[in-house]
């Protein structure tokens, strides 16, 4: 028995490691998953940006493209009206002018034509002539280039506009008017009229594509100005925002004058984030600006990023259920696993248990059958034996005690009683043990001063005796035990609260057995305790009995110092009167714990009635000196106190016994007859019900009962007794006699027309008790 | 300087200074606000943290200076137009003026208010006013041309000014600037200044022509039509190659009342009494039938149809056109290399134009805003300080043109010339409109392809459709 705490407490230090191990598993689980989302979405942030800045350089390239080709166009058209000019049949530059001014009129994309001959002179198609120190167009050739495009800029020359323009010019092949020789032409497009064809927006409007020249005014832009005075500079505009990377304006207009492609990220003004792409325009000195906010980057971002989280969350979701399935189903594994160990090294020690003393009931009727003749021996023998079945009962009624608490299917009595008289009956019990083991006894600190209450005596002395029982058990020789005991008036309530402790001088615990001590089947293996008899629950009944009545058990203990047991129980208090605070009559008095036993035995539940009989028989034993357990007990064979129940009448009566197994049956003979009474024995319902109706009318005075029979069980035999049409059918006691001691079954017993209820294993005096009750009424 | 005034100015300064300490805080925790947001990533979370704590810091001390009450928000918005002020050079934009009213009126008025001052390019009124009727960038203040504000009158947004108009203020101003400035009785625009046309000769031409005798200094001349005839006959004789007459264009309506005025030559008073043109008459047709045949004569430059005012424009400054239009507030470029003549007809003295340039307030559905719009203006009209930066051109204030007007160039020449004053507006509800089909008839005159009484009667048929639709989708602010 003593393993099979050693097995159970296994588990339980296991299931804490392996808490901690799934704890760190379940951690790093986590912690790796958000590193993979943290990794992942770093992944997808760089790709969906590179996808979208390969968005931007792919309009970017279109746009710039398409300026491109839209500056090819103008330097086409500029290029025809040149060839044009020279076909025409003009002799002067005033008759060219005014074909000029015919050119532009007809044309869709220029406002003004010019003409620049060889001595610098512009001849413009609205007839203004510019002389070569009043302009700097002509400059745009230096470099020898066929064309070129720029930003009008009154810096080159204040034209006939301050309109926002364009010029462009193409080189002639030397046409000659008069005395003139022109060596290109320039077109003037107003900037307004071409701007909607050049710009372009992209990422649902948000993305803004814009031209600038070196100088930062806008080709293109999305807010253009219409007149120079009102153009916007975007270096102006860069100044008053924030570039990321350490990079300036200066660094930016270096880059474009240096025709690189180029990418910065900078942040408005305004406070918004937005990424420019710079991409040169070729064959002039313009950059393409693409100008992207960053939140469209989130916003394609967005998705990815909720798809992301909803998933991760769905999936952390399913793993956390997943472990949480594990965890408990492992967890439920390792109980059952335990439990199934517990369950099999319980029943190997159960069947040490219950083999041990089994053996020692065989190898005493061997040894009686021996020594047949020698009363003296076979008196020894028998009282052995009596301690072995008695022994056997303890084990198999504490585990029905734990089995029926467990299942809350213990009804507490509330009865008036004596908790003093209780304990002092509990210490006159425990005082043979005491004093055989020279156990310095203590009650000087009990102190109850309101000892009458309402309660269940029975079960609070159970608690009471395991308690110093044990206490008794595990204190060396020469040691002590000390009971305290005090009570406290619960303040608005007729409830007293009572503490009880009984501290020893014993072995002690280790603070782990203290955990578990009144866990089932739990008994600390120590040197001392090893030496110790037991069924290791009676700390457990007794920690649910208190629980039960609505108290607690604690205990304080130190491995070598003793322990101390406390129950604190709050119970209510006995009127004077003697009622119960409900009103109904008490049905006990302060008669003491002896008078219980008559009460225990006809307690509406048989099995609470043999387990008070117990109690109560137990409780006897010191209170006759001299006499053995056995002797008090009386169960194991005719004894003089079972027959001394029986004295105050002692009349025989005629005994219908129904009992299938025959040994049953002829114990059950034999001692009724050696109390003087006359048996009959049936050996199903059937003949029992035969041999009731076959008697005379009063012939049998009462009826034992068994259950569990062929042909007839009691419960139909007993129905079919009471059913007789004849007078003693309904009068005669019937006795149900059977091993089967749930509540139901007493129930089932009670309503099959039977009158009491007597448990297996029987308790002979309790039953003689009983007989001697039906002597007395029929007297 | 009085004391009061220095005390003022102080105050000002003080003032100034504690805004400009609030906005530079302002603008501290703006900043580094943004740089924290441009440094916004996972792994400068940190540095975001900071830079918020900063903010956060900085913020309140900005706050300590913001106005407790709820401040009323207008919206004022005014074109790009050059302007100039004899008592300070600082001022070349019409939209300075308008800021300086607006900082004062911010710092005067009693309830908290911010003006945000709006610059709209010149061709851009409709985007400006029009497109953003029932949006948060309304107009509730518009400066501008009368030509092209006074359409909006219609539209039943602009309030009526006059409980807004002193006993003081209307004395103050002009006449002939209210009666254009009210639309059945009711003003509806606040005169700020004016601008006076005329046309301006190149006297070095007129001299190289042979036509000296009429060259005048410091006078506003007036021809006659056989004395205009002859001046242009000798200058298309007699001047040198690629240069030319006098203006004409027609490729846009840039211009387009200059050209109108010119059909008052023959007598023609251009619009009949209801306001309508009417140019289907003997002397409207004579004045078209001048042009057309000005073109023939030499007057203008080859192919005038194709030109802009701005061609013609160039031309003058670089003498290659001998007659141009000038105002008074550009004749300061010229010099005395110029002299001034009003346009021709319908009397004898001539006639000249007048763009006069005010306010509007409109009615978006504020009423707390009209009245703040209707404030600012009683505001800078009682504030004779702010309506001296009129003093450019013609101030429309009597006490301005009374203090400055011997510093504004040819200022006495204009005033005196104000009664030849011919308006070019009629009962047009929508000048604008109008300005769209004009110029067209006219480019066909000048082509050739119409004869004078078909231009008449398309400019009549065609001005007058415009006027009447405007007429009958007219609606006056309630």
């Amino acid at each position: 028995m003593d393993s099979i705490a050693h097995v159970l407490a296994q588990p339980t230090d296991r299931t804490f490691l392996n808490r901690k191990r799934y704890i760190l598993i379940f951690t790093v689980s986590i912690a790796v998953v958000i590193a993979a989302v943290c990794v992942y979405l770093e992944q997808l942030s760089i790709t969906v940006s590179s996808d979208l800045m390969a968005s931007v350089n792919e309009i970017s390239s279109h746009d710039v493209e398409s300026v491109e080709g839209s500056l090819d166009n103008a330097y086409g058209r500029l290029d025809s009206a040149a060839k044009r000019m020279a076909v025409y049949d003009v002799q002067t530059v005033q008759e060219a002018q005014e074909q000029m001014n015919l050119e532009a009129a007809s044309s869709s994309m220029f406002n003004a034509i010019y003409l620049l001959d060889t001595d610098g002179i512009l001849y413009s198609s609205s007839y203004a002539r510019f002389n070569a120190g009043e302009h700097a167009y002509d400059e745009m050739f230096a470099d020898g280039r066929d064309n070129f495009v720029m930003l009008y800029d009154d810096a080159y020359g204040k034209l006939e506009t301050t309109k926002e323009s364009l010029i462009y010019g193409v080189r002639m092949d030397g046409m000659t008017i008069g005395d003139h020789q022109f060596v290109a032409m320039l077109g003037r497009s107003d900037l307004s009229a071409i701007r909607d064809q050049l710009l372009i927006e992209s990422f649902d409007g948000q993305g803004i594509s814009s031209v600038i020249n070196p100088a930062g005014y806008y080709i293109v832009s999305a807010a253009p100005a219409t007149d120079l005075s009102g153009r916007n500079n975007f270096y102006d505009l860069l100044d008053s925002s924030f570039i990321e990377d350490g990079l300036t304006t200066a660094d930016v207009r270096r880059n474009i004058s240096e025709g690189r492609s180029f990418v910065i990220h900078c942040v408005t003004a305004h406070g918004e984030r937005q990424v420019i792409s710079f991409e040169p325009i070729e064959g002039t000195s313009w950059s393409f600006i693409m100008t992207v906010p960053t939140s469209v980057f989130e916003q394609r971002f967005s998705p990815f990023i909720f798809m992301t989280a909803c998933m991760l969350v769905a999936l952390v979701l399913v793993l956390i259920v997943m472990m949480v399935i594990i965890y408990r189903f492992m967890k439920r594994s390792i109980r059952a696993n335990a439990e199934a160990a517990a369950r099999a090294e319980f029943l190997s020690n159960m069947s040490h248990e219950i083999r041990t003393p089994l053996n020692g009931i065989i190898g005493l009727n061997h040894l009686m059958e021996r020594h047949l003749d020698d009363n003296v021996a076979i008196a020894g023998y028998v009282q052995k034996m009596n301690k072995a079945a008695q022994y056997l009962l303890s084990l198999v009624n504490d585990i029905l005690d734990v089995s029926k608490l467990q299942a809350g299917k213990v009804d507490l009595a509330r009865e008036r009683f004596s908790l003093r008289a209780a304990l002092d009956n509990v210490c006159e019990m425990q005082r043979e043990p005491i004093a055989e083991a020279g156990i310095k006894l203590d009650t000087s600190g009990v102190d109850l001063p309101h000892p009458e209450v309402i309660g269940d005596e029975v079960r609070v002395s159970q608690v009471l005796m395991n308690i110093l029982s044990n206490a008794v058990k595990f204190t060396p020789d020469g040691g002590s035990i000390t009971i305290t005991a005090d009570q406290t008036v619960l303040n608005n309530s007729r409830n007293v609260f009572t503490r009880i402790s009984i501290a020893d001088t014993g072995c002690g615990m280790t603070p782990e057995f203290q955990r578990q001590i009144f866990d089932t089947f739990t008994q600390e293996r120590n040197a001392i305790s090893e030496s110790q008899k037991g069924t290791g629950l009676g700390m457990s009944i007794s920690h649910l009995l208190v629980q039960q009545m609505g108290g607690q058990l604690s205990v304080e203990s130190k491995l070598g110092r003793g322990s101390r047991f406390t129950v604190a129980v709050a119970l209510p208090m006995a009127a004077a009167d003697g009622r119960l605070p409900g009103g109904a009559a008490a049905n006990a008095g302060a008669e003491g714990i002896k008078s219980k036993a008559a009460k225990a035995a006809s307690k509406e539940r048989p099995d609470d009635a043999a387990r008070d009989a117990q109690v109560v028989n137990a409780a006897s034993v010191p209170a006759v000196p001299g006499e053995s357990a056995t002797e008090a007990t009386g169960t194991a064979a005719p004894n003089k106190t079972a027959t001394e129940a029986a004295a105050p009448d002692d009349r025989p009566l005629n005994l219908l016994i129904a009992e299938d197994n025959d040994l049953n049956a002829d114990i059950l003979s034999s001692i009724l007859t050696e109390e003087g009474h006359e048996v009959t024995i049936a050996t199903n319902g059937q003949e029992a019900v035969d041999a009731f109706a076959a008697s005379a009318e009063g012939a049998f005075d009462a009826i034992l009962m068994d259950a569990q029979m062929p042909v007839m069980d009691g419960y139909d035999a007993a129905k079919a007794i009471r059913q007789l049409d004849r007078a003693d059918s309904t009068t005669v006691r019937i006795f149900a006699c059977t091993a089967s001691t749930l509540v139901e079954d007493r129930e089932r017993a009670l309503e099959s027309g039977m009158d009491d209820f007597l448990p297996k294993p029987l308790n002979m005096r309790v039953m003689l008790e009983k007989l001697g009750s039906v002597r007395k009424e029929q007297r | 300087m009085t004391l009061k005034e220095a005390t003022r100015e102080a105050q000002r300064v003080s003032e100034h200074a504690t805004q400009r300490m609030a906005w530079r805080t302002a603008r501290v925790a703006r900043r580094t606000a943004q740089r924290a947001a441009a440094i916004l990533s996972p792994k400068r979370l940190g540095a975001l943290l900071c830079a918020l704590c900063m903010a956060v810091a900085l913020l309140p001390l900005a706050a300590c200076q913001a106005p407790q009450e709820q401040a009323v928000h207008l919206t004022v918005k005014v074109p790009r137009t050059g302007h100039d002020v004899v008592f300070d050079d600082s001022i070349t934009q019409i939209d300075q003026v308008v800021s300086r009213m607006a900082a004062a009126f911010e710092r005067d008025y009693e309830t908290p208010v911010v003006i945000d001052v709006e610059v709209f390019e010149q061709n851009q009124y409709d985007d400006a006013v029009v497109d953003c009727f029932d949006t948060n960038n309304a107009v509730d203040v518009l400066y501008g041309d009368y030509f092209n504000i006074s359409t909006y009158v219609h539209t039943g947004r602009v309030v009526p000014l006059d409980d807004a108009i002193t006993d003081e203020v209307r004395d103050d101003i002009l006449g002939h600037l209210w009666d254009m400035s009210t639309v059945e009785d009711r003003v509806y625009l606040m005169p700020y200044l004016s601008r006076q046309n005329v046309l301006a000769y190149n006297k070095a031409l007129f001299e190289q022509a042979g036509l000296g005798r009429y060259v005048e200094s410091d006078s506003i001349q007036s021809w006659s039509l056989d004395e205009w005839d002859t001046i242009l006959d000798t200058l298309a004789a007699n001047l040198p190659e690629a240069t030319y007459p006098m203006m004409m264009y027609a490729a846009s309506s840039q211009g387009d009342t200059h050209t109108m005025t010119l059909l008052r030559a023959a007598g023609s008073n251009f619009f009949d009494e209801s306001g309508h043109f009417n140019l289907s008459t003997p002397e409207g047709i004579a004045g078209l039938r001048r042009i057309q045949d000005g073109v023939a004569r030499g007057w203008f430059p080859p192919h005038s149809e194709n030109l802009e005012i701005e061609d013609c424009s160039s031309l003058f400054q670089k003498g290659q056109l001998a007659i141009y239009m000038v105002n008074n507030a550009s004749i300061d470029r010229y010099g005395d290399t110029i002299g001034l003549v009003n346009f021709p007809g319908p009397t004898a003295a001539g006639c000249a134009t007048t763009f006069v340039s005010g306010f509007e307030v409109f009615d978006n559905g504020d009423a707390q805003k009209v009245q703040v719009a209707k404030d600012f203006l009683a505001y800078v009209y009682a504030n004779e300080d702010l309506l001296s930066y009129a003093a450019g051109t013609l101030p429309a204030s009597s006490r301005v043109a009374d203090r400055y007007g011997s510093q504004i160039t040819g200022f006495e020449l204009f005033a005196s010339n104000r009664d030849n004053v011919v308006d070019f507006t009629g009962s047009n509800p929508d000048t604008r409109a109008i300005r769209e089909v004009f110029y067209l008839h006219m480019h066909d005159l000048l082509m050739g392809v119409i004869s004078p009484e078909e231009a008449a009667a398309h400019i009549d048929a065609s001005c007058n459709a415009v006027i009447d639709a405007g007429i009958a989708a007219s609606q006056l602010h309630e």
